[in-house]
């Protein structure tokens, strides 16, 4: 079936002559690029799919780093909290007492310690919590800049489309060793973006990838730090970011979730 | 996309409907799968714009540098370079962006190539 689904496209080939008598070499571009439909965990090809172009671009197409760059600033900007604290000269953690005599010591004239001059901890001019500091991107820029991204890794032969559910059986983290092994997907960056939680995928990638760490005594800020550099995300298809497919070796993502994408940040 | 900790407003979440259909293989052609006509090598595409306008525009940079930009270029850019000197050697090409298909030409050309566009595409 696999074999059939393509042999009617490669007897359909023909010879084109040019007819055209414009100086201009116009020509269309193709709409559609396959993909091929797997199956889980055995990632089994089923049959391909034929996916958009203005999306996913042909390999000759140069990527657009500059929008990526982009994106992947403005995500950055608006993850960050802006809660930094910093003493400042009105607070006045010190002493007002004039710190040496106005005169005859043959040194300059100083005040009282509470000065930003002086080496401590206080700042002249600085920016204090509670602060946003997300920046504004243009919504068409970013939806192009996640097709691109999702582009790159379908050139890249990492983009693995599944059919159905992107779920284990059970939540054993025997059974994520094994894909991993089966697959030689050892040391790579693993993303699996779902249509739903799945929970048994969850549970047996965390439990895999955190063998070797207690992640239950970890202080909270330590924990999300660790967890969040895991080879192995599991990210619901509204939260997923650029970043995040840009850092992935290899990405596994519900059909489902690709039409949902598509459908989102798509130009259709 | 993850929301802000702290805004969330500057993304706008635009509900589109229905969610995209995948065509089946047996409604698609071999014409419109890559490789058919070999885009991309010697050849190229220049829409116009959903206003049905050439995408020419004029820029002005420095309040004295003036340059026109030919926008919305897929394909062999290089190519469709060449051509346009071929039609019109007098034009002047000060820069070539190959990521964003975008050609600039020195001076103010939006009239010359636009008439050009319209008769040869």
């Amino acid at each position: 079936m696999f074999k059939q689904s393509i042999r009617r496209l490669a007897t359909e080939v023909k010879q084109i002559t040019p007819t055209t008598t414009s100086p201009f070499n116009i020509s269309q571009p193709s709409s559609y690029t396959l993909a091929q439909l797997r199956s889980f965990p055995t990632l089994e090809p089923i049959t391909f799919l034929p996916l958009p172009s203005s999306i996913f671009t042909p390999a000759h197409k140069h990527t657009r780093k500059d929008l990526l760059w982009s994106a992947v600033i403005y995500e950055q900007d608006s993850m960050r909290v802006g809660s930094n604290y910093a003493v400042q000269k009105a607070e006045a953690p010190y002493s007002k007492r004039k710190l040496r005599p106005q005169k005859g010591s043959g040194r300059a004239r100083l005040g009282d310690a509470n000065s930003p001059h002086m080496d401590n901890e206080i700042k002249a001019h600085v920016i204090k919590g509670y602060h946003d500091w997300s920046t504004e991107l243009n919504q068409k820029q970013y939806n192009k800049a996640c097709n691109e991204s999702l582009s790159l890794k379908y050139k890249e032969g990492g983009l693995n489309i599944i059919d159905g559910k992107c779920d284990f059986e059970h939540d054993f983290a025997e059974i994520s060793q094994s894909f991993i092994d089966s697959h030689k997907l050892k040391d790579l960056n693993l993303l699996f973006i779902v249509d739903e939680t799945r929970s048994n995928l969850e549970n047996s990638m965390k439990s895999w990838f955190t063998r070797d760490k207690n992640v239950e005594t970890m202080f909270r800020k330590d924990k999300a730090k660790y967890l969040s550099k895991l080879k192995g995300k599991i990210i619901n298809k509204d939260e997923v970011m650029v970043r995040d497919i840009l850092r992935a070796n290899r990405i596994f993502i519900e059909k489902q979730a690709l039409q949902w994408m598509i459908t989102k940040y798509g130009d259709i | 996309m993850r929301p802000s900790i702290i805004s969330n407003t500057s993304l706008k979440i635009i509900n589109k409907g229905t969610l995209y259909e995948f065509s089946s293989l047996s409604k698609i052609s071999v014409s419109q799968l890559p490789n058919y006509n070999n885009f991309g090598n010697g050849n190229y595409l220049i829409q116009k714009s959903n206003f049905n306008h050439w995408p020419i525009y004029k820029k002005i940079s420095n309040s004295n540098k003036v340059i026109t930009e030919i926008k919305k270029i897929r394909g062999d850019i290089t190519q469709f370079k060449n051509d346009l000197l071929k039609i019109e050697p007098s034009l002047e090409i000060e820069s070539v962006n190959l990521n964003a298909g975008i050609v600039n030409i020195k001076g103010d050309q939006v009239t010359k190539i636009k008439t050009i566009f319209s008769k040869y595409i």
